[in-house]
Formats: C-alpha cells, sequence, structure tokens
C-alpha cells in the first residue's frame, strides 16, 4: 500500500502527463505573442499564492466526501473539455481544462476545505488561459477613440489645438501614428490579472475584487491615454528617434509598470485600511 | 516577502527570451509625415513584463504591511 503522498503524487503527475502536449502548445503560442505572453508568469504568481497559504498550513481534516467527489468530476468535466478542444481544434477549450483539472485535484487531495483556502490560488491558475486574440481584436477600435480622447484630454494643456482623428494625435505640429497594437487591451488583460494576483495577496473580500475588475478598464484607458502623451511630450522634446524602436518600448513599458504599481498601492492602502482579515 | 519578489522577477527574466519584440511606431512633423516617419509595423506591449513589475510592486507592499503586523 504507498503512502497517500505517493498516491498524490501519482495523480499529479497523471494530470500533468494528459496535459503536457496542450501546456506545451501554450507555453509556444502565448511565448510567441508580446500581448499574451503574460499568461507564462500566471502558473509561478498562483504557485506564490498557494506557497503564502501553505507555509502557514494548519492540519487539515481529512478529505470529506463530498469534497472528493466534486474534485472527481471536475476531473472528468476537464478530460472531457480537452478531448472537445481537441477534436474540435479550439484551443482556448482545451486549455481552460487544465485550471479544472488542478481544481479537481486540490479537492481529491484536501477536499472542501482544501479549495476553500487556496481559493486565491486557484482563481489564479484560471488567467493562464489567453483571450482568444480575435475577440480582443473587437475590443480595439473602441479603446482605440477612448484612449485617444484620454491622450488629447492630457496634452491639451500645452496645446490646446491637439487633436485625434482616427488612430493620429496631432499635437505642437507632430502627428503620432498610434498603432492597433498600442489599443490597451495588453495592458487590459495585465491588469485584470495582476488584480487577481493581489486578491489572493491581500486577501480582498469577493466585493472588492468585483469592484476592482470593473475599475480595470478605465484604470487601463487612463495609463494608456498617459503613454500615449508621454510619446507626444517625447516626439516633441527629442524628436521621432526618441519615440521609435528600443526608446518607445521602454517608456511604453515603464509607464505601464507604474500604472500597475499605483494600482497595487492604491489597493494596498485600501485593503490596510480595512484592517487584516 | 523579497524572496516573493526576487522569485517573480526571475521568472520573467527566465522566460523572457520567450517573448517576441516588434518595431515600433512611427511619427512625424505635419506636413512632412511622409519624409520623416518610419515604416510601421505592429508594435505590441511586452506583457510579461508589465504583469512581473506591478506582482513585484504588490508583493513589496504586502511584505512592508506583514513587517508592520508583526
Amino acid at each position: 500500500m504507498l503512502p497517500s503522498y505517493a498516491v498524490r503524487s501519482w495523480k499529479a503527475v497523471l494530470v500533468l502527463a494528459v496535459f503536457s502536449s496542450i501546456l506545451l502548445e501554450w507555453a509556444e503560442y502565448t511565448g510567441s505573442v508580446s500581448r499574451i505572453n503574460y499568461c507564462l508568469l500566471v502558473p509561478v504568481l498562483a504557485a506564490v499564492l498557494a506557497w503564502s497559504v501553505i507555509r502557514d498550513w494548519s492540519p487539515l481534516a481529512p478529505s470529506d466526501l463530498t469534497g472528493v467527489q466534486w474534485g472527481y468530476c471536475c476531473l472528468g468535466f476537464s478530460g472531457i473539455m480537452l478531448t472537445i478542444g481537441s477534436l474540435a481544434s479550439i484551443f482556448t477549450i482545451s486549455i481552460a481544462g487544465f485550471p479544472i483539472a488542478v481544481l479537481g485535484l486540490v479537492g481529491i487531495f484536501w477536499g472542501k476545505e482544501g479549495i476553500f483556502r487556496l481559493r486565491y490560488a486557484l482563481l489564479m491558475f484560471f488567467a493562464m488561459v489567453p483571450v482568444p486574440l480575435p475577440l480582443l481584436d473587437r475590443l480595439t477600435p473602441g479603446m482605440v477613440r477612448a484612449t485617444g480622447a484620454a491622450a488629447v484630454a492630457m496634452v491639451s494643456p500645452f496645446d490646446p489645438e491637439a487633436t485625434w482623428i482616427g488612430a493620429d494625435l496631432t499635437y505642437r505640429g507632430w502627428t503620432l501614428f498610434v498603432a492597433e497594437a498600442c489599443s490597451g487591451s495588453g495592458t487590459l488583460l495585465v491588469l485584470g490579472t495582476l488584480t487577481l494576483f493581489m486578491a489572493g495577496l491581500f486577501r480582498m473580500s469577493t466585493k472588492a475584487i468585483i469592484i476592482t475588475l470593473i475599475l480595470v478598464a478605465p484604470i487601463t484607458i487612463f495609463i494608456n491615454g498617459l503613454r500615449i502623451a508621454v510619446m507626444a511630450w517625447v516626439l516633441d522634446g527629442f524628436g521621432p528617434a526618441a519615440v521609435t524602436g528600443a526608446g518607445h518600448e521602454i517608456v511604453g513599458q515603464l509607464v505601464v509598470i507604474a500604472g500597475a504599481a499605483s494600482l497595487a498601492l492604491v489597493i494596498d492602502k485600501v485593503s490596510s485600511r480595512r484592517g487584516p482579515k | 516577502m523579497k524572496n516573493i519578489i526576487a522569485l517573480v522577477l526571475l521568472a520573467a527574466f527566465a522566460v523572457s527570451p520567450l517573448a517576441a519584440q516588434h518595431a515600433t511606431a512611427g511619427a512625424g512633423k505635419a506636413g512632412a509625415r511622409q519624409n520623416n516617419s518610419v515604416p510601421m509595423s505592429s508594435p505590441e506591449p511586452i506583457t510579461m513584463i508589465a504583469l512581473a513589475g506591478g506582482a513585484a510592486a504588490a508583493g513589496a507592499f504586502a511584505g512592508r504591511r506583514r513587517k508592520k503586523q508583526n
């Protein structure tokens, strides 16, 4: 009779083996598209959240039967999703089965109590499923318009004649063409995923998580508008060479990182005001 | 918590070779746009770095709060 930890390990290895080919495809696909390569970091962040719970893990009661049954149901459902996704060649369905399989394993190993304790990490795992790019592209026109309006509002104090037409920002005689890929859809996904990570880190309430996720869209428009406004100021100050190539990438990344860090700071302040949970 | 921040950043740097980078935006003075604008391709943000930066900041804030509570 194998010890329980050995049985659990074998079950986990089996699930990984079943999903191995789709996970390799996931790594290759998300790694090749900059807009969704944040997905590669999601399992790491989920593991960080899980570790932050497990290190203070007090002994659990034996797995309850309901939790175990529910765990096996989740495993079965994840297998169905993998099969359907593979047969229909719909990658999103296949890869979405993996977080459900992880949920199932936690239910089998530690029952309902284990699922409750690791709820934030398990929720985080679902963020590793990349949003289909055609769906993201549908958001682009609206986000470009909103972002452009935000950018014009920011630069108007310095140039009242600044305008946004199509995808061009005109500022102090300069014309800055903003590509659709800079519409902010990548930033939107990053901030949404970061919200899920902070939910676990700061033990946010469900209401706070929902409110923050709703606010992610306007925050994204603000950050992206700021990014374009900064580009316009750099262009005016240093010329076209400063807003192409590495300069553009560095400034863009810094603005988005600063925006993400600011969101983390706000969440930290608001949740600390409410007191520890 | 320093370990968390280090882990997040290390993971980002470890997988960053998988990320693709593209050339970037074009710009020019109005009226001279054809002469000054750079051939466009589609620049995309490297979202993994942005997420790593935000997560590291969140980890730092959480670590500071834990120290205050202790």
